[in-house]
């Protein structure tokens, strides 16, 4: 037996088990979080750009979350897809960094609401999706992602065919060749970060995966080393890489799921913990008696350099990517919600010369989720914080509570009184309610 | 604006794709252009009614869509894209070659979308081939080596030029699409040939979406190609970025051999599988209506 199959065979024990409640809660929370950012980014110029191109080829079955226009199932996985990870704010498992909501609603959401399925299959669908996406990204982490692969859409295919296969009955050998497929159909190089190239990563990575689900439907079959074999998956897409995590025992052994993390700010992680502290010190610099800003210094982790590193940012998108910029908006709001990651913000000028007085000091003994801001002030005082754990992270996850309040800080700007609707719906998905239930809350009916 | 007139790989082959002219196409590069189209509708006829092309159909075409081009062998018109898909995987299956079954595929689909035919459906599928190849060129044998398909990777940014210029993008479009082109470059070359075929079917699509969206104002990074993330460096253990802009205009890559071992029937070496097509006169019936929509 090949790996594919003993995988598919694995994920297939998973489903006749049942999800452990922890594991159900998450899966829950995770689907919370995405489709609040596939809400709060789905009317976008982007995603209406998106969304003009894919409704002009008719065809249409599905309405995305947010939107108004039917689309044809593949361009609206796209589209949801392209949503939910369009702002960075979307779920974020970080041993791997990969983003598995995104591609597994994409895939999932227009399956389930043509085909009609009942919520406790896609509650254990949109598990599984994330739990594959998340075990094949663990096994090439972190040579893949390392090489410049944009782990969110290459391993991303792989859970949203799963997602789409357990949500439509495949057994092992087609849920195999599912995953075979995707692999085939991997996308998403790093090179395209800080443009909306990133975020379509998701969304093809959705529409990819549904595409491989229905051939294997088909009859479609794979090698059985497609991902191991010398010209395979892994092969190709890593230097190194440790097959265990795919294997049998590994797999039953826990719920790799339940790592999966919330952002509270909509910018790359490991920026996180410096906003956190920037906006501790949001009081001092609001207080009059203070002088103005000599300079800002930000004791961080080198990941924060390598991959947030950029000086300044023009737009949103490249703010997303500059952690500086999530320090300055922390000084200046005391948040860092969508608003502080606009492109009007990201061209505010209090905002640009407060990044342009700070620097990041990369510190090999700083953790990744603890970062020191300090600011100096012109009559030379200083003023600093300290985060340890940042909010969000595995040691300090949002609660239920502050979870729910970002989804209807997400929610309520694009479909106004909705939320708490929504929420209900996707939070008793598998007990009470099913995705139709939840488009009939997005869609006010 | 400033990306494409910077003079790196990826912008100077953007602008060729959208500057060029019809004037300036020499004859051998038309010639292969023809022969190309002639090539692939025949293999897509010929693919037609294999199982892979039959997936990947009742997979895209569930939901129906505006009919805007032409699904060969099943009398059946879908959205661009998906046309594009069903007919490259066809091809390929129809023994095509990789790399022109895509870029012919996603030009016809497009080209019959935007009621393009004649000199500048010629001209889109030559600078789409010749893209192609220099792509794969610059890619170079350490891509095959470790295992890629240039059909599933050169071949998407081609079709994505040959798109690019049947929808008369600018040199900045191009080269966004070029970015939504290179980063679903991928498949495995050591799948099976019915996978291949449906590697070849998704590039055309993804080739037509990344044109569109270029065309719709959505950007992509400026060095999607020679970016130190970009398509070579991930997928090339010794790429030649030189490869892609060096000469252009003067100099043409694309060659018959680019595409792998063509059957020529006029050398009487007919399509090996000819006999799969059910009547002759469908042969014929194909080359006629090429040789129409063609004609300049």
């Amino acid at each position: 037996v090949g790996l594919v199959e003993e995988f598919a065979v694995a994920l297939r024990r998973r489903v006749e088990e049942g999800l452990t409640p922890e594991a159900a809660h998450e899966t829950r929370r995770c689907l919370l979080n995405v489709l609040g950012t596939a809400i709060g980014a789905s009317r976008t110029a982007e995603a209406d750009a998106l969304v003009a191109t894919g409704a002009g080829l008719g065809g249409g079955a599905v309405v995305p979350p947010g939107r108004s226009e039917p689309l044809e199932r593949h361009v609206a996985a796209l589209e949801i897809g392209f949503a939910a990870h369009f702002d960075d704010y979307d779920d974020t498992h970080l041993e791997t960094v990969i983003h598995p909501g995104a591609a597994t609603l994409g895939a999932l959401y227009p399956l389930a609401l043509i085909e009609a399925t009942t919520g406790p299959g896609e509650l254990m669908a949109f598990a599984l999706g994330v739990e594959s996406q998340l075990r094949v990204g663990i096994a090439m982490s972190p040579s893949h992602y390392d090489l410049g692969w944009h782990i969110t859409g290459t391993c991303g295919v792989i859970g949203a065919a799963v997602a789409a296969g357990v949500a439509l009955g495949f057994d092992s050998r087609t849920l195999a060749s599912a995953m075979g497929l995707a692999a085939n159909f991997a996308i998403g190089h790093r090179e395209s970060f800080g443009t909306p190239v990133k975020p379509y990563h998701a969304g093809k990575a959705a529409m990819n995966g549904l595409l491989a689900a229905e051939l294997a439907a088909a009859g479609t079959a794979v090698d059985p080393d497609v991902l191991e074999g010398a010209g395979g998956f892994f092969a190709l897409y890593a230097d190194e890489f440790d097959l265990a995590p795919l294997r049998t025992a590994e797999v039953e052994a826990r719920w790799v799921l339940l790592d999966n993390t919330y952002k509270p700010f909509p910018c790359g992680i490991v920026a996180h913990p410096a906003i956190e502290a920037a906006i501790g010190l949001h009081g001092w610099m609001e207080d009059p008696a203070n002088p103005p800003v000599r300079s800002v210094a930000v004791r961080c982790n080198p990941l924060v350099v390598e991959l947030m590193g950029r000086p300044t940012a023009s737009t949103g998108l490249e703010a997303r990517f500059c952690a500086l910029h999530g320090v300055a908006v922390g000084l200046l709001f005391g948040k860092g919600g969508i608003e502080q990651f606009s492109d009007e913000t990201a061209r505010d000028p209090v905002v640009d010369e407060l990044r342009r007085r700070s620097t990041l000091m990369a510190s090999e003994s700083c953790p990744r989720e603890a970062a020191t801001v300090v600011v100096t002030f012109e009559d030379g005082t200083t003023v600093e914080n300290e985060v340890a754990v940042a909010a969000g992270s595995r040691g300090s996850p949002l609660s239920d509570g502050q979870l729910m309040a970002k989804f209807q800080a997400l929610v309520e700007p694009v479909l106004p009184g909705r939320s708490a609707l929504i929420a209900d719906a996707a939070l008793g998905l598998g007990e009470h309610t099913s995705f139709s239930d939840i488009a009939s809350a997005v869609s006010g009916r | 604006m400033t990306a494409a007139r910077t003079g790196t790989p990826s912008a100077e082959l953007a602008a060729f794709v959208a500057l060029s002219t019809w004037e300036e196409m020499p004859r051998t590069v038309v010639a292969l252009a023809q022969r190309a189209i002639a090539d692939g509708m025949i293999a897509t006829a010929l693919g037609s009614g294999g199982p892979a092309a039959s997936a990947a159909f009742v997979a895209v075409a569930r939901d129906g869509g505006v009919a805007e081009a032409s699904v060969i062998g099943r009398a059946r018109r879908l959205p661009a894209p998906f046309a594009a898909q069903v007919n490259a995987t066809a091809a390929r299956d129809g023994g095509g070659p990789g790399t022109s079954s895509v870029v012919v595929a996603s030009a016809l689909a497009l080209a019959e979308r935007e009621g393009v035919r004649g000199s500048r459906l010629l001209l889109g599928v030559a600078l789409g081939l010749e893209v192609a190849a220099r792509v794969g060129a610059a890619l170079g044998p350490s891509h095959l080596k470790r295992g890629y398909d240039l059909a599933g990777t050169a071949a998407r940014v081609g079709g994505a030029a040959a798109a690019g210029s049947l929808l008369g993008l600018t040199p900045e479009a191009v080269l966004s699409s070029f970015g939504y082109a290179a980063t679903t470059a991928g498949g495995l070359a050591a799948s099976p040939p019915e996978i291949r075929s449906l590697v070849a079917g998704l590039a055309a699509a993804d080739a037509i979406w990344a044109a569109l969206l270029g065309g719709a104002g959505l950007v992509g990074p400026p060095f999607p190609l020679e970016g130190r993330r970009g398509l070579l460096a991930l997928e090339s253990a010794l790429p030649d970025a030189t490869q892609l802009h060096a000469g252009l205009g003067s100099t043409w890559t694309l060659t018959a051999a680019s595409f792998g071992a063509v059957p020529d029937p006029a050398a009487g070496k007919p399509w090996p599988e000819v006999r799969g097509l059910e009547a002759a006169e469908s042969v014929a019936a194909l080359v006629g209506a090429t040789e129409d929509l063609v004609a300049r």
